[in-house]
């Protein structure tokens, strides 16, 4: 079966990660670690001494981002290899919203089922269930895991 | 790990079971099957306080419901035996939606595990996650699969 796990650096999602292969992983299973990031916040026009392009601080956001993604990815390939688990990582930044590129992703390579925290990284707590899960769970065609905290 | 099956005698239900029975199952898990049978639809008292019914008819529609419940637990009590471990039958009938008495059930049991279908024998058929597991989703601290076809 083709497993994809949707993380996002929080702990819920490495918890959603860990409790997959504790209860469900089995040998013949492929597991995608995929991680739908968001471009983070880049500054438009500095106006510090008339308007100047702000090149230098949008390469200095873009390289931490960079490595914090390449990081993780690294993380999970590690963890992947230690489980003997078959697997593939996919980590991509994009412009366009988690939901939406997690359930193209599910289409695109056939996965069977999705495993994911019921929450990740967002600030807004209030709700029970974050955007990116909700929206999973109501658009998934396969079946999906969903892990509370 | 105890795994709690919400099953409402549809056949979406039943495919939901297969998966979990195929793709999830573990031996040692102990399995509840769950189903929370609405109770009898009684017309409410005409306006004077008169019964719009009658003694007999009441009486049928209980035997109806009886007869509905026993049916189903046999043929759940069937679908169990597939598994070799420990698996118990649940048909039952109580105040509230099924999706507050899964929920409260799960928590009787100290279920580890939910696992539910995504629409079941409600007729609005657009919607793309049904009432229950939109419910039980939203009000369970336990992993729930949702499951969709």
């Amino acid at each position: 079966m083709k497993v994809l796990i949707a993380v996002d650096g929080s702990e819920i999602a490495q918890k959603a990660f860990n409790y997959y292969f504790e209860n469900f992983h089995r040998e013949g299973n492929e597991v995608l670690v995929c991680y739908r990031s968001e471009q983070p916040d880049l500054p438009t026009i500095m106006f510090t001494g008339g308007a100047s392009f702000p090149a230098e601080e949008i390469a200095k956001i873009m390289t931490e981002h960079n490595k914090k993604v390449n990081d993780m990815e690294n993380q999970y390939v590690m963890a992947c290899k230690n489980l003997k688990a078959k697997y593939k990582v996919l980590f991509e930044t994009s412009a366009g919203r988690p939901g939406p590129g997690i359930i193209k992703l599910v289409e695109k390579e056939c996965v069977e089922m999705i495993v994911m925290g019921t929450r990740g990284l967002g600030v807004i707590k209030r709700t029970v269930m974050g955007s990116v899960s909700n929206y999973v769970v109501h658009h998934a065609k396969v079946p999906v895991l969903i892990c509370p905290n | 790990m105890k795994v709690l099956i919400a099953m409402d005698g549809s056949h979406h239900a039943d495919k939901a079971f297969d998966w979990y029975c195929e793709n999830l199952h573990k031996e040692e898990n102990e399995i509840f099957v769950y189903s929370h049978c609405d109770p009898p639809q009684v017309p409410a008292t005409a306006l004077g306080g008169l019964p719009s019914i009658s003694a007999a008819q009441l009486d049928m529609m209980i035997k109806d419901h009886k007869h509905k419940c026993a049916n189903l637990k046999k043929a759940l009590t069937e679908k169990c035996k597939v598994f070799t471990g420990n698996a118990t039958v649940l048909v039952e009938t109580d105040d509230g939606s099924s999706g507050s008495n899964i929920v409260k059930k799960a928590q009787e049991i100290s279920a580890d595990l939910i696992v539910t279908g995504s629409r079941g024998l409600g007729t609005i058929r657009r919607t793309i996650l049904g009432s229950v597991s939109d419910y039980v989703l939203h009000h369970v601290q336990v992993p729930v699969i949702v499951f969709k076809d």
